[in-house]
């Protein structure tokens, strides 16, 4: 009889605790954790004001920390996004959630200087979730920059020199973009009040 | 024993009314990301204030319903929305529509300087090119001086340039730019075999600072 009960019980509580998982997946999805005056000023233009808010976020709680961090990378703001995964870089390097999410970042954010920021977070994870991130990076990334830094950060995390050669050819590809550049400054600066 | 059988009953159909629940708001939620309803013109100027990014873009993707003047006054407006996928929509419908008037051109400089999307950015600059204004060739240079673009844009930029005033000053940058990407489409074909042979083999080396085991 009380093996039949414990049973039940066990059986009822599983079926809800399933039923109710996914709610309360939703609302951490969506609940928001950071309140407006610190999302401003971890956005704010002053950089000490920044500083400031992302000592206060590194102050908190392990577990509000953490949902803090998450919540941020879906700022609309590339600056907050950076210094969210310039954070969770720091303080949850081994979280699996954590580099997962960045993975998910590197090949979906929009704004190269935030993937290039995911780049170097990741390469300082341990994990091999990270790799495939990366070299889904190098592989596919729109921009050259990432590619180059995601090449760099696998050279690191493996021991290998495979990207040197790569990273020079990028950096030439700059150095063109300079003098190209420089070359229409230059005929911008003849041709100005000739152009129609 | 009864009890305890009535007892699981009522928890199987407590837990399954939630979960039942559940699903219905998934179906909901589907179904309202999917439709789109058909506004009214007042539904579409109340939809272009929306907070909410759907209402906006639905609203927009209406916006032909409204008078000229006001539809390139809320396009303009809506330039600044948060959401990304608005302001491409306002870029592009704005770009089609009001190339040549000052005030879009204006505003599509904007965005193509200022607007924290690339894509957007890079929408506002296509049709800039496309509006024959000579404000093209200051943004097109400012994108090449930028250090924010990516190099793709830049030598976007560069061709455009090139064929807006008929001279040839970005060859070298093409080239290059062609080079380093072959270099990284053969690097990411590299470490895929190296990753293909070596993933099961390799373990976090804590006193390495890096992943060890490889051949």
């Amino acid at each position: 009889m009380k093996n039949t009960t414990l049973l039940l019980t066990f059986l009822a509580l599983a079926l809800i605790s399933a039923c109710g998982t996914p709610e309360v997946a939703k609302e951490y999805q969506t609940k928001t954790y950071v309140p407006d005056e610190l999302q401003a000023a971890l956005s704010s233009d002053d950089p000490s004001v920044r500083a400031d808010a992302a000592a206060q976020v590194e102050a908190m709680s392990v577990g509000q920390r953490k949902a803090v961090m998450l919540e941020l990378t879906r700022d609309e703001r590339p600056t907050v996004r950076m210094l969210a995964v310039g954070l969770i870089g720091k303080h949850l390097a081994g979280d699996n959630q954590a580099v997962d999410l960045l993975a998910e970042m590197l090949s979906l954010d929009p704004d190269q200087d935030v993937r290039g920021t995911v780049v170097a977070a990741l390469g300082g994870t341990r994990n091999g979730t990270a790799l495939n991130a990366l070299l889904e990076a190098l592989s596919t990334d729109t921009s050259l920059a990432v590619r180059r830094s995601a090449a760099l950060a696998l050279d690191r995390l493996t021991g290998q020199s495979f990207g040197a050669e790569m990273a020079a050819r990028v950096d030439a590809a700059e150095d063109a973009a300079d003098d190209a550049m420089m070359n229409y400054e230059d005929w911008f600066d003849a041709n100005q009040g000739a152009l129609k | 024993m009864k009890k305890w059988v009535f007892l699981f009953v009522l928890l199987v159909a407590v837990g399954g009314y939630f979960y039942v629940q559940y699903r219905i708001g998934e179906a909901r939620k589907f179904a309202e990301d999917d439709v789109t309803v058909e506004l009214t013109d007042a539904g579409i100027r109340e939809g272009l204030l929306s907070s909410d990014p759907k209402r906006r873009l639905d609203a927009l993707a209406q916006i032909e319903k409204l008078p000229e003047a006001e539809r390139m006054h809320a396009l303009l407006a809506a330039l600044e929305a948060p959401s990304a996928p608005t302001r491409l929509t306002a870029v592009t419908v704005l770009g089609k529509e009001f190339a040549a008037r000052p005030a879009a051109v204006a505003g599509l400089t904007e965005a193509a300087k200022e607007d924290p999307d690339p894509d957007v950015r890079e929408a506002a600059f296509n049709a800039l090119a496309a509006s024959g204004d000579t404000a093209i060739l200051e943004l097109a240079a400012a994108v090449l001086l930028s250090t924010d673009e990516p190099l793709g844009v830049k030598v976007r930029a560069a061709a455009l340039l090139d064929r807006l005033t008929g001279k040839s000053r970005s060859e070298d940058l093409r080239t290059s730019f062609t080079t380093a990407e072959e270099a990284a489409d053969d690097l990411s074909m590299e470490w895929d075999d190296w990753l293909g042979e070596n993933r099961d083999r390799l373990r976090w080396d804590a006193e390495a600072g890096r992943f060890t085991g490889a051949d």
